[in-house]
């Protein structure tokens, strides 16, 4: 629900993610990292909504 | 609407010996507004009021008595509170039993079937400027509106809330005594969340991006909203502080998001945030958008049967997962 909730409000949804893996799914967890890296390495950083420094 | 009715109804409520107060409406001391009324036994009934300008919501105060400090079980006796609940309010009070707000035999509920409310601002801008009370009966699809004297016939249409339109349940769900007729439940209608869905990606965020840049923080949405009550929030809080005072887009969008989210298979759909909004955000949007979700994604309808479990809390094994990567 929050991921479509974000899409909603115009957030990529690739932006998030959830993936469950167990402690001795090492192999898992890293596919999973270098897939969701990649696929935001693709869309780029986000622009808008950014903090401002104060 | 039967005022009448209602007038019995609540003497004969606050003639109980469990009774403590009821909380109705009464007059407002100008225009358009109503007050919410807190009446105890052998005080005036006739101040009592029911008309289409009864916009607000009451179940809130319900909370606000019960989260008082310091009560004892004794000081709470005679227990019961009287409250005057329409459609929507009975769908709060549903779920505050649900989630153990409140608990059932604490509530006197004298329903109300409603017709649909007045919006403040549409009223408002049809008739500038006038300080003195006015009063608004409904007859035949049409507001009769008395104004310094004068008597206006307007459509009803015209003057309708908007989330009146989609309402799903006019008569109270959860009742002790009902005035007026029942009215059947009326079909779901999605219809605009749907068609803002299908705009593009950037379309949407530019809308909420110019919606959220308006936004003050002045946290009457959250203030008002009969679904939040616990005492400790996330944007009180200061450490960890999860959310900076500055009211600029980007902590506005965060704020608004955690603020829906925390609705999510809990917002019943009352409007109050929308209508309490000094900065008119399109705060239903977000709400009926999860509304919707909750629906299609799960059949769930928050604040239908006291005793259903709450969406997010329960699991079942047939529950889509495709948000599982």
């Amino acid at each position: 629900m929050l991921r479509s909730l974000l899409e909603f409000s115009g957030i990529n949804p690739l932006r998030l993610r959830m993936s469950w893996v167990s402690a001795s799914e090492g192999k898992k967890f890293a596919d999973v990292i270098t897939e969701i890296t990649k696929e935001l390495q693709e869309i780029g950083p986000q622009q808008s909504y950014i903090r401002e420094a104060v | 609407m039967n005022v009448q009715k209602l007038k019995e109804e609540a003497a004969r409520a606050l003639g109980r010996k469990d009774v403590k107060y009821l909380i109705g409406y009464k007059k407002g001391s100008y225009g358009f507004r109503v007050s919410p009324a807190f009446i105890e036994p052998k005080e005036d009934i006739d101040q009592l009021i029911m008309s289409p300008l009864c916009n607000m919501s009451l179940v809130k105060y319900v909370m606000m008595e019960e989260t008082l400090p310091g009560l004892t079980e004794q000081a709470l006796k005679p227990s019961k509170i009287a409250i005057v609940a329409r459609g929507c309010d009975s769908r709060a009070i549903n779920l505050l039993i649900e989630e153990k707000g409140v608990p059932r035999d604490r509530l006197y509920i004298i329903g109300v079937s409603c017709q649909g409310v007045i919006d403040q601002r549409k009223i408002e801008a049809r008739f500038p400027q006038v300080t003195e009370p006015a009063e608004v009966t409904e007859e035949n699809g049409n507001y009769i509106i008395t104004v310094q004297g004068q008597s206006h016939t307007v459509p009803k249409e015209e003057l309708l809330a908007e989330l009146c339109t989609v309402c799903r349940y006019p008569t109270p769900l959860i009742y002790d005594k009902l005035i007026g007729d029942k009215l059947a439940a009326r079909p779901f209608h999605y219809d605009e969340i749907a068609a803002f869905e299908a705009l593009p990606l950037e379309e949407r965020l530019a809308y909420w991006q110019q919606q959220f840049s308006k936004c003050v923080r002045c946290y009457a949405c959250r203030n008002v909203c009969p679904r939040w009550y616990s005492t400790i929030c996330s944007l009180d809080s200061l450490s960890p502080q999860w959310l900076r005072r500055s009211a600029d887009t980007s902590e506005n969008f965060m704020f608004q998001i955690i603020r829906t989210f925390h609705l999510a298979g809990r917002c019943i759909g009352c409007g109050e945030c929308e209508r309490v909004c000094p900065m008119n955000l399109p705060l239903m949007k977000l709400n009926r958008k999860l509304e919707k979700d909750a629906k299609e994604l799960f059949n769930y309808e928050s604040g239908k049967d006291p005793k259903a479990k709450s969406l997010l809390t329960t699991f079942h094994t047939e529950d889509p997962q495709g948000f599982i990567l």
